[in-house]
């Protein structure tokens, strides 16, 4: 019955105290925090009743003990998911692909057979040889020619190769401008950039 | 799950084989640490106790050990046939390691199956039995080791992982961290499946005298269980102090974006163990004689944890993201300006530390009540064991939730920052479904323990 009472009163206090504070006092509990206190106040009281409670006689039938063990995890599993769900939750969202950073799809970009780099081009032993190695394209752009930085040189390398052909390869490398969305460049640049 | 994803989808996969593969694996590497030492306590003492509850705890351990191997084997093979690009990468970098592991698995086993089948044979040679048992264990710990070497580089691989060597890729930021983390949760954690399998035999034991074994059972479950779990807590700092030095922002996805409030419901889980060990000693100390006095001292626990339970969990606000909007005004999601304290960092380690230390003086007072007072075994309250029960359940809960902690810290990566997990159903799960797959994963692990149970020590003996 006091236990009963002095949880009124605590709950009680939880939600009505607010109702005098303003939000400049910088102690005006919000609504789930009203309702997290709430859910701790009922737990508490929970703790003092278990302290208290009569002892329990020991089972009778090994089927009924079974019962009792079965129902304590059910409870305690279930409130512990329960609780976990009416938290605040995040949307699922994005797949790996859309999530990675910029070198990393590049990367993937990079060893994907449809835009087909690695057929030419090898990057620490795994590729083609009908290209340049480009292990270290990126130390090696930037003097490739007099004038262009590295980042311009190998956007310029994918938009339109023939303007500068690397010797003793021949002029082989399709144009990339038109089948690669300006992402996908970006992304690409982004990976070989960071080939030192 | 996303509307493009089905709802058994190779994560979901992974994620369920993984986790009792690693419960398992727990239990059948923490188990024989305090299994051997309760064998020697039994040779030094005397006492019959001690030798029978390393026996039956092996022979559930020597059970347990094939479903650990099913479920290791079941996660290769989803890795190696779903997670090509990883597994290769992993395979040929950690080859010697993978290797090494494969022979001292092989090793282990053998040991595990010596040490067991020779328990009578060796009965006159406690030594050399021991011994066995002690080797068992260092070559388990050392497969351990080999094996959090692989799982800690995937999120905090050295620089460059293609040309980093061997040791480098091992001995990463944080394999000792999580080598120390590991090793004192197994303890805790076969402590605990002790504690569930005593009041399993209790609850369904007729004889007068096993019920007091068992009972005294589910006491030294308990209390390895809980001398582990106090010092779970400072390895469990060590461990992410690593990880906030290796990368900041894994820390800020951890503890301040999306995964922020998982940790909050890891206080609740952690917080209910300490509450639950604490008030299954209180119920123990019912029984002995003149425990009486030590009552207002446990009531006077009870409200300090009880107290640090409420700071720990008061969260710094009730938003899913850091960059999550509010649906009302964001005065009412975010804690209050003047107790804005209660949300930080000293705070919350203030409230675990108290709650540890008052841990550890109700462990204190509940075994000086037993040293002085006398016992009476096998006479104890029935919720006692219910919480014995309680306690196990939410420990194999707390693993397999902070499980997928650990794995989601890598983010959208495999390895961190090297190579993305460009899979399909490659993102975080929110809060709820974690719980939910971490509740599905304990229900399976708890099933099979009591199918492992019932047939090794009910239809046994019957037969
Ligand atoms: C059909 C074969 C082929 C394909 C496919 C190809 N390349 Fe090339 N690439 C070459 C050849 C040959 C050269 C050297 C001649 C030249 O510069 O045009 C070259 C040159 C380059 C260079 C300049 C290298 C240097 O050392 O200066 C870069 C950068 C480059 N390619 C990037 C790419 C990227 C990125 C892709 C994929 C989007 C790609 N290439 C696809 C054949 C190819």
């Amino acid at each position: 019955m006091r236990l009963v009472l002095a949880f009124g009163v605590v709950v009680a206090g939880i939600w009505l105290v607010p109702l005098f504070l303003t939000v400049e006092s910088g102690l005006k509990f919000g609504p789930p925090y009203q309702a997290l206190f709430t859910l701790l106040a009922l737990f508490g009281g929970l703790v003092v009743y278990l302290l208290r409670a009569p002892a329990m006689a020991p089972p009778k039938s090994a089927s009924r003990a079974m019962a009792g063990v079965a129902l304590v995890f059910l409870v305690t599993i279930g409130g512990v998911v329960l609780l976990a769900n009416v938290a605040p939750q995040f949307a699922f969202e994005g797949t790996g692909e859309a999530a990675a950073t910029g070198p990393e799809r590049g990367r993937v970009l990079f060893f994907d057979v449809k835009v087909g780099c690695f057929l030419c081009h090898s990057v620490q032993g795994s590729g083609g040889t009908r290209g340049p190695d480009l292990t270290h394209v990126a130390t090696s752009a930037g003097s490739r020619k007099p004038g262009m930085s590295a980042e311009e040189y190998l956007r310029e390398s994918l938009m339109s190769p023939s303007s500068f052909v690397v010797p003793p390869f021949d002029n082989i490398m399709p144009p990339f401008a038109q089948r690669l969305t300006p992402e996908q460049v970006g992304d690409l640049l982004a990976y070989l950039q960071g080939l030192e | 799950m996303p509307p493009e994803v089905s709802l058994i989808n190779d994560r979901v996969v992974i994620w369920v084989v993984a986790q009792l593969h690693l419960l398992f694996a727990a239990f059948v590497l923490g188990a024989p640490i305090f299994i051997v030492v309760s064998e020697y306590l039994g040779m030094r003492s005397g006492d019959g106790r001690y030798e029978r509850l390393a026996r039956e705890t092996m022979k559930i351990v020597a059970m347990s050990y094939s479903l650990t191997a099913l479920f290791g084997g079941a996660m290769t093979f989803v890795l190696v046939a779903k997670y090509q690009q990883l597994s290769n990468f992993l395979f040929q970098r950690f080859y010697p390691v993978f290797g090494t592991y494969a022979i001292l698995l092989v090793v282990e086993t053998a040991l595990m199956y010596l040490y067991w089948y020779s328990w009578d044979a060796l009965a006159k040679h406690k030594g050399v039995h021991i011994g066995i048992g002690v080797a068992l264990n260092a070559v388990g710990t050392v497969v351990m080791f080999l094996m959090n070497g692989v799982g800690s580089f995937m999120l905090t691989p050295p620089p460059s992982p293609e040309s980093a060597s061997l040791w480098q890729m091992v001995n990463n930021a944080t394999w000792t961290g999580l080598n120390l983390h590991r090793f004192v949760a197994n303890i805790a954690f076969g402590g605990f499946m002790v504690a569930l399998f005593a009041a399993f035999m209790f609850l369904t034991s007729r004889e007068e005298r096993d019920r007091a074994f068992y009972d005294w059972m589910g006491y030294i479950g308990n209390f390895i269980g809980v001398g582990a779990l106090i010092l779970l807590p400072v390895a469990g700092y060590i461990y992410t102090k690593e990880i906030f030095a290796y990368n900041a922002t894994i820390s800020t996805l951890l503890m301040a974006d999306k995964l922020a409030w998982f940790f909050v419901i890891q206080g609740v889980l952690v917080g209910l163990l300490f509450l639950g060990a604490m008030y299954y000693m209180w119920l123990s100390i019912q029984r002995v004689q003149g425990g009486v006095r030590f009552h207002s001292y446990f009531r006077g626990a009870f409200w300090v944890a009880l107290a640090g339970f409420v700071v720990w969990l008061v969260p710094q606000n009730f938003l899913p993201s850091l960059t999550a909007e509010p649906s009302g005004p964001i005065s009412e999601v975010t804690i209050p300006e003047r107790v804005i304290f209660l949300g930080f960092m000293p705070a919350k380690g203030l409230a675990v530390s108290a709650m540890v230390v008052i841990t550890a003086f109700v462990y204190l007072l509940y075994r000086q009540a037993i040293s002085t007072g006398t016992m009476v075994w096998g006479q104890i309250d029935t919720k006692a064991q219910l919480a014995l029960t309680f306690l196990p359940g939410l420990a194999v809960f707390t693993m397999a939730f902070m499980g997928p902690i650990r794995e989601m810290a890598r983010g959208e990566w495999h390895i961190f920052e090297f190579m993305a997990d460009t899979t399909q159903a490659s993102f975080l799960t929110p809060l709820g479904f974690t719980a939910i797959m971490a509740g599905l994963n304990t229900t399976l692990f708890f099933l099979l323990m009591a199918a492992v149970f019932w047939l090794g020590f009910k239809v046994s003996h019957q037969g």
